[in-house]
Order: structure tokens, then C-alpha cells, then sequence
């Protein structure tokens, strides 16, 4: 069968690794999208640390390459900070760690995981990529406007969202084809997911990676649309002068507006935090599903509590969508309904302890393996647990108060994508980059990656804590230098910038690593080198166009690892005997 | 007998079709009375009403399995919490007054 | 042919699902759309609760225009059923014939639709008005924009893309059955717009 498919298929470079239908190909197309984002979004920031480390002093050796405009003399203005600010949100998060957790991994994996030849809708697939392509060079070409890019955070709220440059226009049609893109792939793994399961895959056999990326893929596809909503209410604000977020009796430039009012600015809040909360859990779901796949091989045991894990993953998904209004206590909202949310949100860090504490209960009595990407799976866990743990001041109204919109947001926050989910996505790309190239990446490269990585970070976001704690104020272009009870902890700004700087230094090895290996890499010597269960693992290296060889039935969980009486200490899904 | 089954079909679609074309007379109707609260209500439910008629014969729901109902459960609480959230804000919020809050 | 055989259930449902891919992505899709037009209902919601005056609707909205679009749609919607029937029963003059019924009549929606802005704008009512106005403008112009996304779709399978049926001939009446939920649920989300916009 999947012969006569491939000689039907003449397939020039372009079909082949171009407009490519595999979900392998896409799947790399948007990993090497994703990461030239990371690293662009990450150097934005780079930029905005020498501005808060040392505010007002021109920036050595390349701060007169961004313009009179942007940095005259090097010096960097206010205007040109928070365009830098607004672009490292946006691209960090929608256009960097959303697409590699979900896109790439699900991309690549879910097919592979479940058993089936592709995704259940291949060319739509190509579309997803392609328009995900589109929307995140519109967001580049921003850069190049008179005006600069977006420049009113990533949250991008009215009424000043309303009124400021066309840098915001190309933000709102860009964010508009990039969740076309996400709900088009949301859609394909939702459908994927249930309908091309291999014989004998049940639910309850699926990989715990499956069950976090079809919850996301939920969360995606409900969540996401009110966001479109809401940018199709603001672009009508711009372009066609009507008023949903501008009230009745607005003052700009200290003239009174010319439109109608009888808008509301909270809705725009409201309608973003709809789609921004679900987001969240976008981004670590992918990631927590990715650790437990590593941590349940190289602990050579089934994960404990694997139902509850699954029913907790369920549960989250549901309550994600009830709990938005945390991120709005300070808006003025009647005591009924903050209550009503507070108690969501209490609620909602149940599942997620269920499922960490899983993890860590799974490694006790384990024959642990410390590889490289057990490494990362391992930092991820009390990472991301701690960074967890601050977000509960931020949860409770009461305590909200003097923490919201202070630099404790950003070290919580920061805490749970930067040294949780990324940590948890490298861990991806080392564990599975033998089955994509058929080769290992280096060990070294990966210690000499994994160290500095994990130690930088903790000095770069721990510190923004302390200042949060003390009233810093984010998104303030001088660090804080004007505020009189800031003084005491602005020296961490230097330290904070340093380490992001190390941090920086600290990717270099992996990014040789990464193209190196694909080259030079120790090859694997079998198709199964980590001695894993799950079904991916079960193809020739790497997975052909069809990805399997023979036809699949899956006979038995997904980490069915030490088993009493088996010969070896792993039995395969797809093998019959144990 | 397949005539008989489609000409049944064909009966019943336009059975369907001229009742929520009935049930738009009555709301036009209801709009009239100028009902405040009460008329909201009523047009909101019987609009409701006749888009469920239409998704259950039309789209075939009622011939669709357990998962499709489940997908459509899911979206319809996710729905009505995303509708319902904002009118008991403004309703309750000590920081806007309109005709409809309660203080 | 080919393809049928690569990715399985194309063609005939799974078992357990009862469904064939397409027929669940689309309901997935619709439920995506429904959170879509939800926020924007939502925003109404909102912003009428919110505001100290909201003008009279219908004094401002032509109802029976309205009306008539409402029994325009529903009817297309009659005649895509008998579309898709003829197209199972394999009468493909007949199918053709309720396909351009369907067509004409959305192009009959939109017409009225665009007398009726045109009734505004000739009023002095914009976008920038008011926010009623406002509200009216993007719901039924995003509305629009999916009847033009149908009208397209429904050309294509009632002219250039009948050589799909050629091809097999039970995949191009699932997509045609695909289409047609699309279709339903575009006239589902009018009944809505027309009670909520011009008669609450």
C-alpha cells in the first residue's frame, strides 16, 4: 500500500521538504521557526537588560547600528524599550515556546505515538505551517515600519492599544493569521487523535504525552477565537473609528476624543484573558507531557498515579477556562466575582501539584539513568514547581494588591516558562533528536548547555522576585531609577542582566551541538536506543514517509517498564509476548 | 420504499421549516410588546430554541455519537460562562450603574 | 484513490467514533466558531448592560428586510438538504439545480444585506456612530464574510470540483455533506444575530 504511494509520488525537492504534507517535515519546518524565534525574542531582551542594568548609557559597540530613532547615540529611548518589550512577549510566546511545545513535538509525535501513517488531514497540516510562516514574518516586518513595531505589551491593552501607531495594526492582522494557523492544527490533532489510533490503542493505552497535547489542542481551539474577537474589536476601533474599549469622555493628548464612547476598556481585558489563561497551560502542558515520557523511561518504572495524572490533566483543561479574572483583581471587579475566581484559581493548582508530585513519587525506587535529557527532565521538576508555588500570593485577591503588575509577576511567571517549560522542551529535543537524525547529540555540548543554563537562570529570575516584592513596577524603562523605595534592590538589575547575558553564552554550545550532531553525532546503533515502550520508537530511523513498516496493534500500556517476568526491563506496546 | 423514506424526510424538513419560521413571527411579535427583562428572556430562549431545532434535524446531531455531543457540551458551558461572566460583573461591580444593576 | 488508502476512515466512519474525519474536524471547527461569535456576543453583552442608554433597535434596524433575510437563508438551507440528497440518490442535474438555488439565494442575502448598509450609511450611521452600530457592522460583516467563504465553497463543489466525484465518488458527497454543516451553521448563527441585533 504505501509503496504504491510513494511511486505515485514524484517528488521534487520543493514537494518533498518545501510544501511538504509529512508531519515529520512540518513538524522540523516549525522547529527551526521556532527556535530562530526563541533566540531573536531572547536577544530583544538582551537589549532591554543593558538599558535596566546601566539606564541611560550608551550601549558599547552596536548601540548606534538601531538608529537615531530607536537609540540615538546608543542610547536607548523609552519609546524603543517597550517596542522591545511588547516584541519579546509576543514572539516568545506565541511565535517561539506555543509552536515548538505544540506544533513541533505534536506535530512530530502524535502520529508516531498513536500508531497512524500521518495526520488525519495532511494538507491542511502544510497550510497550519505555512500560515504560521506568514503571520510571524508580518510580526518581523513590523521592525521595519516608521513607527516601529507594537510597543503596549504583549498584552496589548485599551485604551492605549486604540490610539498608538500602526505598529499595532500589523500585531492585530499578524496575531489574526497566527491563530487561524493554531486552531487549523488544533483541529487536525483533535481529529488525528481520535480517529487514527492503531488497533488495540485505546484511551487508557495512550501515551501521557498524548493526553497533555490533545488537552491543549482544546484548549486552543475554544480558547483562542475570543482573542480573534477581540482583534477584530480592536482593529474596527483603529481602522473604522468606532468605540468598544473607548469610554464616554476620554482625554487624549488633553483633548477630548472625537468618537463616540460608550465603550468599555475592561472588555478588551477580559476577552484577552479568556484566550491568556487557557495560554498558560498551552505552554506547559506540551512540556509536562514530554517530561513524563522521559522520566517514566530513565527511571525504568510505570509513572504512579498515572489515572490520576489523567484525570488531573482533564480537570485542569476544564478549569483553565474559569479562572481568567485572577489577571484582572485590580480592574475595580465587584468582591462577589473576585471570589467567585479566587477560589477557581485555588482550585486549579490541585491538578497541577497531583501531576508534578506524580513525577517525583515515580523516581522513588527507580533505577534512574542520568542522561541529558533526564537531566533537564529532573530540573524542570522543582523549577517548575517552585515557580508554581509563587504564583499562589498572585492568586489570592488579598495579596494581589501590592504584587500585581510588580516585577514578582515577571519572576513568576518567567519561573515556570523559562526554567520550567523550556527546560522541559530541551529535554524534547535531546531525547528524540536520535529518532529524528539518527544520531546522538554530544554529551558535553549537552553538559556544558545544561549547567550554565539551569544556574543562569535561577540568578536571572530569582532576583526579579525580591524587587517585586519590594514595589519595583514592570515595564518601567529605567529599571526603577525614579522611585525612591526602589533603591535598595536596584543593584540586582546589574546582577539580573549579567546572568542573562551568561545565559546566552550558555545556548551557544547547544546550538553547535544541535547542528554538529546532525552531521558528526555519535550514530545510534538500533531504532530504539533509550530502550523505550512507546510506539515511536517502533519505526526504521528516521520514521519513513508512512512512518511504519508493518501494521501496528498495540497489546498493553504505555510504560510498561520492569514487568514481572519479562526478559528484558521494557515491553514494547506493539510487541505481543511480554 | 426509499421514495416513502425521503418523501418522509422531505415532509418533516419542511414541517421544521415553517416552524422556525413560526417561532421568528413570534419573536418579532414579543419585540413589540417591549418586555425589558421578561422579553429578553423569552426572545433569547425561543431563539435558542429554534437553533437547537436546526442543529438537531438539519445537521444530523441527533444521529451523531456520544463524542460529538461531548466536543458540543464542552463548547456550550465554556459558552454560556464566557456570556454570563460579563452581564454579573457589570450587575454586581460597585463602579458602573445602568438600568439593570441591582444596587 | 490513493490517498483513502494512506489515511484510513476518509471515506467510511471509524466504529467507535461513528464519524469519518472530516465530518469531526468540521464539528470541531464549528465549536471554534461559535466560541468566535460567542466573544462578540459576549461583547454586546457587555457593553449594553453596561451603558446607561442603548438606542431602541428596531427603530433603527429595517426588521422586515430582516425578516425576509432570515426566510432567505433558512431556505437555502432547505435547499442544501435537497441538494445533498439528489447528490446520494446519484441525480446530479437535480443536485446542480438545488446547488445554484443555494448560491442564488446567499447572493439574494447579501444583496439585501448591502441595501441594508446602504440604508445606514445614507442615514449617517457608521461604525464610529455609535457602539450599537458598531456592534451591528462587524457581527453581520463577519457574517457576510462567512456567507462569501460558503458561496465560494459551494461554487467549487457544484462546478470546478465535480471532477472530485469523478475520483470517488463517496468522498465527494462526504465533503459535500461537510459543506452543508458549514452552511447550516452559518444560518444558525443568523438567527441569532437577527434576534439579538434587531429585535431585543
Amino acid at each position: 500500500m504505501s509503496s504504491a504511494h510513494d511511486s505515485a509520488h514524484h517528488e521534487s525537492f520543493i514537494s518533498k521538504y518545501v510544501f511538504s504534507t509529512d508531519h515529520k517535515v512540518i513538524a522540523i519546518q516549525y522547529l527551526f521557526m521556532s527556535l530562530f524565534f526563541l533566540l531573536f525574542g531572547f536577544c530583544l531582551v538582551m537589549l532591554m537588560r543593558w538599558q535596566l542594568a546601566y539606564p541611560g548609557q550608551p550601549l558599547p559597540l552596536i548601540g548606534k547600528m538601531f538608529g537615531e530613532i530607536n537609540m540615538p547615540g546608543g542610547v536607548m529611548l523609552p519609546q524603543f524599550y517597550n517596542q522591545l518589550g511588547a516584541m519579546h512577549g509576543t514572539i516568545m510566546v506565541f511565535l517561539g515556546v506555543v509552536p515548538l511545545g505544540f506544533a513541533v513535538f505534536g506535530n512530530y509525535l502524535i502520529p508516531l505515538q498513536i500508531g497512524a501513517k500521518d495526520m488525519a488531514f495532511p494538507r491542511l497540516n502544510m497550510f497550519s505551517y505555512w500560515s504560521f510562516f506568514a503571520g510571524g514574518m508580518l510580526m518581523l516586518s513590523s521592525f521595519f515600519l516608521p513607527g516601529g513595531p507594537a510597543s503596549n505589551g504583549w498584552t496589548s491593552y485599551s485604551p492605549l492599544s486604540d490610539i498608538s501607531h500602526d505598529g499595532q495594526t500589523i500585531w492585530l492582522l499578524s496575531m489574526f493569521i497566527i491563530i487561524i494557523s493554531s486552531l487549523l492544527s488544533s483541529l487536525n490533532f483533535i481529529t488525528t487523535i481520535f480517529q487514527l489510533r492503531a488497533p488495540g490503542m485505546t484511551f487508557e493505552r495512550l501515551p501521557f504525552f498524548i493526553w497533555a497535547q490533545l488537552i491543549t489542542s482544546f484548549l486552543l481551539l475554544l480558547a483562542f477565537p475570543p482573542l480573534e474577537g477581540a482583534a477584530f474589536l480592536q482593529l474596527f476601533d483603529r481602522l473604522l473609528g468606532s468605540s468598544f474599549f473607548l469610554p464616554t469622555g476620554l482625554f487624549v493628548n488633553g483633548q477630548l476624543a472625537d468618537v463616540s464612547g460608550g465603550g468599555n476598556a475592561l472588555l478588551w481585558q477580559h476577552l484577552f484573558w479568556f484566550l491568556g489563561h487557557p495560554e498558560v497551560y498551552v505552554l506547559i502542558l506540551p512540556a509536562l507531557g514530554i517530561v513524563t515520557e522521559i522520566i517514566a523511561n530513565n527511571s525504568r518504572k510505570n509513572i504512579s498515579g498515572f489515572n490520576l495524572m489523567r484525570y488531573s490533566v482533564i480537570f485542569l483543561g476544564f478549569l483553565s477556562f474559569v479562572v481568567w479574572s485572577h489577571h484582572t483583581y485590580l480592574t475595580g471587579m465587584g468582591t462577589n466575582i473576585t471570589a467567585f475566581f479566587q477560589t477557581t484559581t485555588m482550585i486549579i493548582s490541585i491538578p497541577s501539584i497531583i501531576i508534578v508530585s506524580s513525577l517525583f513519587i515515580t523516581l522513588w525506587g527507580g533505577s534512574i539513568r542520568f542522561n541529558i535529557p533526564m537531566l533537564f527532565a529532573l530540573a524542570f521538576l522543582p523549577m517548575f514547581g517552585f515557580g508554581g508555588l509563587t504564583g499562589l500570593p498572585l492568586g489570592l485577591a488579598a495579596t494581589d494588591i501590592p504584587l500585581h503588575d510588580t516585577y514578582y509577576v515577571i519572576g513568576h511567571f518567567h519561573y515556570v516558562v523559562a526554567p520550567g517549560v523550556i527546560l522541559g522542551l530541551f529535554a524534547g529535543i535531546y531525547y528524540w533528536y536520535p529518532k529524528a537524525t539518527g544520531r546522538k547529540m554530544n554529551d558535553i555540548l549537552g553538559h556544558l548547555h545544561f549547567w550554565p543554563t539551569l544556574i543562569s537562570m535561577n540568578f536571572v529570575f530569582f532576583p526579579m522576585l525580591i524587587q517585586g516584592l519590594m514595589g519595583v513596577n514592570r515595564r518601567l524603562y529605567d529599571g526603577g531609577v525614579t522611585y525612591l523605595f526602589a533603591h535598595d534592590v536596584l543593584y540586582w538589575n546589574v546582577i539580573i542582566s549579567w546572568a542573562a547575558w551568561v545565559l546566552a553564552v550558555a545556548q551557544i554550545p547547544f546550538i553547535f551541538n544541535f547542528f554538529y550532531s546532525m552531521f558528526k553525532g555519535e550514530k545510534v546503533t538500533s531504532d530504539n536506543p533509550w530502550q523505550s515502550t512507546t510506539l515511536e520508537w517502533a519505526t526504521p530511523t528516521p520514521p519513513p514517509h508512512g512512518n511504519f513498516t508493518k501494521p501496528i496493534t498495540v497489546y498493553r500500556d504505555p510504560y510498561s517498564y520492569s514487568l514481572e517476568g519479562a526478559p528484558k526491563d521494557y515491553s514494547p506496546q506493539d510487541q505481543k509476548e511480554i | 420504499m426509499e421514495e416513502n423514506s425521503q418523501q418522509d424526510e422531505f415532509q418533516r424538513d419542511i414541517l421544521i421549516y415553517f416552524s422556525i419560521i413560526a417561532m421568528m413571527g413570534l419573536i418579532i411579535l414579543i419585540s413589540h410588546l417591549q418586555l425589558k427583562v421578561w422579553g429578553i428572556f423569552l426572545i433569547v430562549s425561543i431563539a435558542c430554541v429554534e437553533a437547537g431545532i436546526l442543529a438537531y434535524y438539519f445537521m444530523h446531531l441527533m444521529t451523531k455519537k456520544k463524542t460529538v455531543h461531548l466536543v458540543l457540551l464542552l463548547t456550550v458551558v465554556v459558552f454560556l460562562s464566557l456570556l454570563f461572566w460579563p452581564a454579573w460583573d457589570v450587575a454586581y461591580s460597585p463602579r458602573t450603574h445602568s438600568e439593570f444593576t441591582t444596587f | 484513490m490513493q490517498e483513502t488508502e494512506f489515511i484510513p476512515y476518509i471515506v467510511k466512519p471509524r466504529e467507535d467514533t461513528g464519524l469519518y474525519n472530516a465530518k469531526f474536524g468540521i464539528w470541531l471547527f464549528l465549536a471554534s466558531e461559535v466560541m468566535l461569535f460567542g466573544s462578540l456576543f459576549s461583547a454586546y453583552i457587555l457593553l449594553r448592560v453596561g451603558s446607561f442608554t442603548w438606542p431602541v433597535q428596531s427603530d433603527l434596524q429595517n426588521v422586515p428586510v430582516g425578516a425576509i433575510n432570515s426566510v432567505i437563508l433558512l431556505s437555502s438551507s432547505i435547499f442544501f438538504i435537497r441538494a445533498w440528497v439528489a447528490l446520494k440518490a446519484d441525480d446530479i442535474a437535480k443536485y446542480k439545480k438545488f446547488m445554484y438555488l443555494v448560491i442564488l439565494f446567499a447572493f439574494m442575502f447579501l444583496g439585501l444585506k448591502g441595501f441594508e448598509y446602504y440604508q445606514h450609511f445614507s442615514h449617517g450611521e457608521f461604525p464610529k456612530t455609535s457602539v450599537f452600530m458598531a456592534l451591528y457592522f462587524l457581527l453581520t460583516g463577519l457574517h457576510a464574510l462567512h456567507i462569501i467563504g460558503g458561496i465560494l465553497v459551494n461554487s467549487y463543489y457544484a462546478g470546478p470540483g465535480m471532477y472530485l466525484r469523478a475520483r470517488d465518488k463517496q468522498w465527494f458527497i462526504n465533503r459535500v455533506e461537510v459543506a452543508g454543516l458549514y452552511w447550516h451553521f452559518v444560518d444558525l448563527v443568523w438567527i441569532f444575530l437577527f434576534s439579538t441585533l434587531y429585535l431585543l
